[in-house]
């Protein structure tokens, strides 16, 4: 069965259309804004609005976004302890 | 100046996608805009986020502006782009329309629910600093935008102008740019551009 972690991945390639970026291009713990995949202010949007549909949780303060959206790793441990 | 030179055009419709008339590409039914950029084999992906405006003024600038190097010999503040269409940006609009209706609006697509965009999108990727001006028109108004052309080209920093008509209805390209230059052999009228179309 795929992880949280795997299934994250697909779903920010298809949400934010990152049509040239595989799976295996970027690990759990890489940065996902800054250099390694490319993102802007609307894709950080984009994340947001991920989380509410697929995971049913808002972010409701922009500072805790960014601690969220640091890496695969922080996203799935922010889902884990907020859908328990 | 009386008189402005079409340098170069490019256009993407029903028949193709050309280069001053010559085929690159005959017209695909699916992903016709993707099987361009592939064919071209552009490296920029946030093509794959823009909306079919942006798209096709991307793609039909990009084979311009690339053509025999130009973007390398001008200066950044001597291209004008003037762009008209019908539609404006009514795909987009109608996407964000169902999604919002939907509850599940997405900023990635809002973001292109201006038609003015794709010049943005066209001065980013190609670091332009230039004047810009976007056009709603019943049809495509040759004359009217080649009246604007000559007064930008004859009273400001611009050596050119990236002047054209970019629409897309029920998702069908129509997307006819032309280059216009200060000097050269071909003049630029509303014929001689309107028969190319």
């Amino acid at each position: 069965m795929e992880n949280l972690e795997e299934k994250l991945k697909t779903q920010i390639i298809t949400q934010l259309n990152l049509e040239e970026v595989g799976v295996e291009d970027f690990g759990n713990d890489d940065p996902i804004f800054g250099d390694g995949l490319g993102l802007d202010s609307i894709d950080a949007l984009e994340l947001i609005v991920l989380l509410e549909k697929e995971y049913g949780l808002k972010v409701a303060n922009p500072e805790e976004g960014g601690k969220i959206f640091t890496s695969i790793n922080t996203m799935a441990n922010y889902i884990r302890e907020n859908t328990k | 100046m009386d008189s402005l030179y079409l340098q170069s055009f490019a256009q993407i419709d029903a028949k193709g996608f050309r280069l001053n008339g010559k085929t690159l590409l005959p017209y695909h039914s699916t992903d016709f805009l993707k099987k361009i950029y592939q064919q071209q084999k552009l490296q920029y992906p946030k093509f794959h986020k823009m909306d079919t405006l942006c798209q096709m003024g991307l793609l039909a600038s990009e084979i311009i502006l690339k053509e025999d190097n130009l973007i390398e010999s001008i200066e950044s503040h001597e291209i004008a782009l003037l762009f008209a269409n019908a539609q404006s940006s009514l795909q987009s609009d109608q996407t964000h329309i169902l999604n919002f209706s939907e509850n599940q609006a997405s900023p990635a697509n809002f973001v292109y629910t201006l038609p003015n965009i794709v010049l943005g999108e066209i001065c980013i990727r190609h670091k332009l600093y230039s004047e810009t001006n976007f056009y709603i028109f019943e049809n495509f108004d040759i004359e009217k935008l080649l009246k604007q052309a000559t007064i930008l080209l004859s009273t400001t920093q611009h050596k050119m102008c990236l002047l054209g008509w970019i629409d897309s209805i029920e998702e069908k390209p129509n997307c006819h740019l032309f280059l216009l230059n200060k000097t050269g052999t071909v003049q630029a009228t509303k014929k001689h551009l309107q028969a190319l179309i």
